[in-house]
């Protein structure tokens, strides 16, 4: 494949050219309701070429392998055609030539699992919940395993080769009676085996007995709170309400938005140091090479408190002077890489837990990822699984349908403890930008309080 | 494909779906021209039935169907059971879904139009950073099984779209409207009109309190208050126990002015079609009449266990919708707001969709909302969230729907004025 990407490259008539061939295979099983719903196994199989041209990207991607030579020049006209309208300059920063081969260290590799055993062990789960509670009515499995072959190569002499496994599980028990229904989450995840989904009987039961408790919980009062994160909404907060925000394929073109995040720029009290990293093989987010070719590392976007990096491409990183970060990504092969989150952390502060709810007069607990999250960059918002009022600095009672939003610039300000100890929640789904989900990404965080958090609810 | 079926063992059902596609989009973003892209996809997906178990699998790699029907073979014998036939050779509206103008526009036309977009909204404020987009898609699906089903239709698909973001400060500003059509729509006037309309509307910022409002939904954020109801329709989230409409046919649950229909046999919509992903006729179906509910949404699968006739929804996974409709009424959008002395007209909403469908429970931050005063705009609201629940406030909190509806490519909604709507702000 090194040879004919390598090839095909040099017909390119443009200022960059790179050429991406992938081949993925996907199991996906479901369990919903009462037993096994579905199994399903598709291959994606394809490729694609970007081409730059005075400033001017043209993209073509193919399944046929034999489209190859065409797509070349497809990209290079289109290319051709957007620089000559643009009239600008071909701008990427420069990183090393590379030529790698990449396979991960597997903890356990899902191809040495049988299909009998996954669905085994799956099924085991769906027992657990069906069996714990005659208010348990129905649960959903979601497993997808994807193992990706990538191939990359480019006009400066770089190729890469990784192979890549994303595991993205869910397993969510559903509670009724009557009228009322209650969902819970369980998530799970891995980039390096399959063990991730195993011995996970103590979350499942946690998850069916809050979900069988929240059936009596009172929707919580609509107001504003004190609010208390969980390392999973904290993972969820910092992706959403921060980290789409580092993203640099705006910023560069924007003037207002990049003085808006001018580095050196305070945006949180000294206790808050944000990163995102291609490290943790254990995390969805992993990542050796970036879609153009770039190691990933991590990098620092907050710290001690000050705005002090962004996620880049080699096009934002040029145009900005600034280094590449190894954040350029795809979803496959049928899109062009952009800047794009891998694991968003937080890094641990002093703070314990129990601190952090006797020093709370007024507040919420804010516990599991109850649905996904969305921000436009200025505004956030996401969903608690449940939530615990606090009052004088006590645990009361359990609540239900938290929906957190906030602004993101006064929320960051707003972060005022952090938790001594973190955690790598995991789980379904996955980050969407640009038609371009879901993208595996995770997290390492802790339990952090923030004031003054808008939580809608009853009224 | 018929020598592929003969390969089968005896008792085995098969159906093998092909799609090809090829799509050209054109993007402005931050007001410049952005990119080209050309994407031309094909894909293969088989499904076998063996001993009453399903496998399905899928394909993008060219002439892969003989080796999918092998993996088929050997996935549904741990697949899960089914309790259906293929269907047979049946007769099946042709919906009109083609526009040839759609396959002739050039790429350097979509240019053009993306530009032109992105220069009317620069025009109007030159601090904007435009997004302007402009695609087209020609597609072709095909089904067959071995029960003597075979089908075939052809799609194109016009898509635009015009954003807008203006930054100051810290308060960052996203407005913008887009359309879906069968047909070539190059008249883009009214488009440029409402987007730009939205700007003016949201320059001032105005504060709002917390509290209980009367709310318009436009019929994009109307379609996140719907989705509640189409989610416990869904014949397979009432055999999974997921839904709380189970044993709900022919009762009131809902204001008698709601009446939603799913009509897969439209002209020129997106989400029309002759036959569904399982070869089963897609029609016309009354979901919810008077309030009353009337039909549910079922595939091959849930209409077996319910021990209905499948209605044309399933798309391999479950059913589905095809182009769903909320009947309008018969009053103005302007006269819907002149019945608002405070309240408020939303516009766009983070994160309505997520959260769990059959509690009815819809919150969403309001990412583009405006105040009303005595029936008026005033300017726009931030730092708000609402919250709605679609079985209660489709029951008792309706206001009216507007004689207006806006196309969204998969619904047909109009504008939905809802009472008692919990406001939550700073």
């Amino acid at each position: 494949m090194k040879e004919t990407l390598r090839a095909t490259l040099k017909l390119a008539n443009v200022d960059y050219c790179e050429v991406r061939f992938e081949e993925s295979e996907t199991l996906r099983i479901r369990f919903q309701g009462k037993g096994l719903d579905s199994v399903n196994n598709d291959i994606n199989y394809g490729g694609c070429v970007r081409a730059l041209h005075k400033g001017g990207w043209g993209f073509a991607s193919f399944n046929d392998p034999a489209e190859l030579e065409q797509a070349v020049q497809a990209a290079c006209e289109q290319a051709r055609f957007a620089g000559e309208r643009k009239g600008g300059e071909s701008k990427l920063a420069p990183v090393p030539v590379v030529e790698d081969e990449f396979t991960p260290n597997w903890t356990l590799n899902p191809r040495a699992v049988s299909l009998d055993e996954k669905l085994r062990i799956l099924s085991h789960y769906n027992d657990l919940m069906l069996n714990y509670h005659p208010d348990i009515v129905a649960a959903v499995i979601v497993y997808g395993e994807q193992m990706t072959d990538v191939h990359f190569a480019n006009t400066e002499g770089t190729y890469t080769y990784q192979q890549k496994l994303d595991i993205g599980s869910a397993l969510m028990p559903t509670a009724r009676r009557g009228e009322e229904t209650n969902n819970q989450y369980v998530g799970l995840g891995s980039s390096i085996g399959f063990d991730c989904m195993l011995n996970a009987d103590e979350q499942v039961k946690k998850a069916c007995q809050i979900a069988v408790e929240s059936l009596d919980a009172p929707q919580v009062k609509a107001g504003v709170y004190t609010t208390i994160c969980d390392p999973a909404l904290t993972g969820l907060f910092v992706h959403e309400a921060f980290g789409h925000l580092s993203e640099a394929d705006d910023i560069h073109k924007n003037p207002d938005l990049a003085k808006a995040m001018t580095l050196g720029r305070r945006l949180g009290k000294d206790i808050l140091t944000i990163y995102d990293s291609g490290e943790y093989p254990e995390n969805r987010g992993f990542l050796k090479y970036d879609d153009e070719g770039v190691a990933t590392e991590r990098t620092y976007l907050i710290k001690e408190g000050i705005l002090v990096g962004r996620l880049h491409s080699r096009e934002s990183a040029g145009a900005m002077g600034e280094k590449p970060t190894g954040s350029a990504r795809a979803i496959n092969y049928a899109f062009p890489p952009i800047c794009r989150m891998r694991n968003t952390c937080i890094a641990p502060g002093d703070s314990s837990l129990e601190e952090m709810i006797e020093n709370t007069e007024l507040g919420i607990l804010a516990c599991s990822v109850g649905g996904g999250g969305e921000t436009n960059g200025e505004m956030f918002n996401f969903n608690a699984g449940y939530g615990y009022m606090i009052r004088d600095g006590k645990i009361c009672e359990l609540v239900k349908d938290v929906a957190l939003m906030g602004n993101v610039f006064t929320t960051l300000e707003n972060i005022d403890m952090i938790g001594k100890d973190v955690e790598a929640p995991d789980g379904a789904g996955g980050c969407g930008k640009n038609a371009q989900a879901p993208l595996p990404t995770g997290s390492v965080a802790p339990y952090i309080r923030i004031q003054n958090v808008i939580i809608g609810g009853a009224k | 494909m018929q020598d592929l079926f003969a390969k089968l063992p005896a008792g085995m059902q098969a159906d093998v779906r092909t799609v090809r596609a090829k799509t050209v989009q054109v993007t402005f973003k931050n007001s410049e021209f952005e990119d080209i892209q050309n994407k031309s996809t094909q894909s293969t997906a088989v499904r076998v039935i063996r001993d009453g178990k399903l496998g399905a699998v899928s394909s993008t790699k060219p002439n892969s169907a003989d080796v999918l029907m092998d993996k088929a073979v050997e996935i549904a014998r741990f697949g899960s059971p089914v309790g259906y036939r293929l269907p047979g050779a049946a007769e099946m509206q042709q919906p009109e879904l083609v526009d040839e103008q759609v396959l002739q526009v050039d790429t350097k036309t979509m240019v053009d139009i993306a530009d032109d977009l992105t220069q009317a909204l620069v025009n109007c404020d030159s601090r904007i950073k435009v997004i302007a987009v402009a695609e087209r898609t020609y597609r072709e699906f095909s089904l067959q099984n071995n029960q003597g089903f075979s089908g075939a239709y052809r799609h194109t698909d016009w898509e635009v779209y015009l954003a807008g973001q203006l930054v100051q400060g810290d308060d960052m500003l996203w407005f913008g409207e887009g359309l879906t059509s069968c047909r070539l729509v190059t008249d883009l006037a009214e488009l440029k009109r409402d987007v730009i309309q939205q700007y003016q509307w949201a320059k001032h910022t105005v504060p709002m309190d917390a509290g209980s409002y009367p709310v318009i939904f436009v019929p994009n954020e109307a379609s996140h208050l719907i989705n509640p109801l189409l989610a416990c329709l869904n014949g397979k989230a009432i055999v999974r126990g997921m839904s709380p409409w189970k044993d709900k046919l022919g009762e009131q649950l809902l204001d008698p002015r709601v009446n939603i229909t799913d009509d897969a046999t439209l002209p020129l919509k997106p989400s029309s079609r002759p036959f569904d992903r399982e070869g089963v006729p897609a029609g016309r179906n009354i979901l919810i009449e008077g309030g009353v509910i009337r039909e549910l949404v079922l595939d091959l699968q849930s209409a077996a266990e319910l021990n209905k006739r499948p209605t044309g929804n399933g798309i391999g996974t479950g059913p589905a919708p095809n182009h769903v409709m909320l009947t309008p009424g018969q009053t103005s959008l302007a006269d819907l707001m002149g019945q608002i002395d405070k309240g408020l007209i939303i516009f766009g909403s983070m994160g309505a969709w997520a959260g769990n469908p059959y509690t009815g429970n819809v919150s969403g931050t309001i990412s583009l909302g405006m105040k009303i005063e005595k029936g008026e705009i005033v300017g726009r609201v931030k730092d708000c969230m609402f919250t709605v629940n679609s079985f209660r406030h489709f029951k008792d909190h309706i206001i009216g729907f507007s004689a207006e509806t806006r196309d969204l490519g998969g619904a047909t909604y109009p504008y939905v004025a809802l009472d008692e709507v919990v406001i939550s702000t700073k």
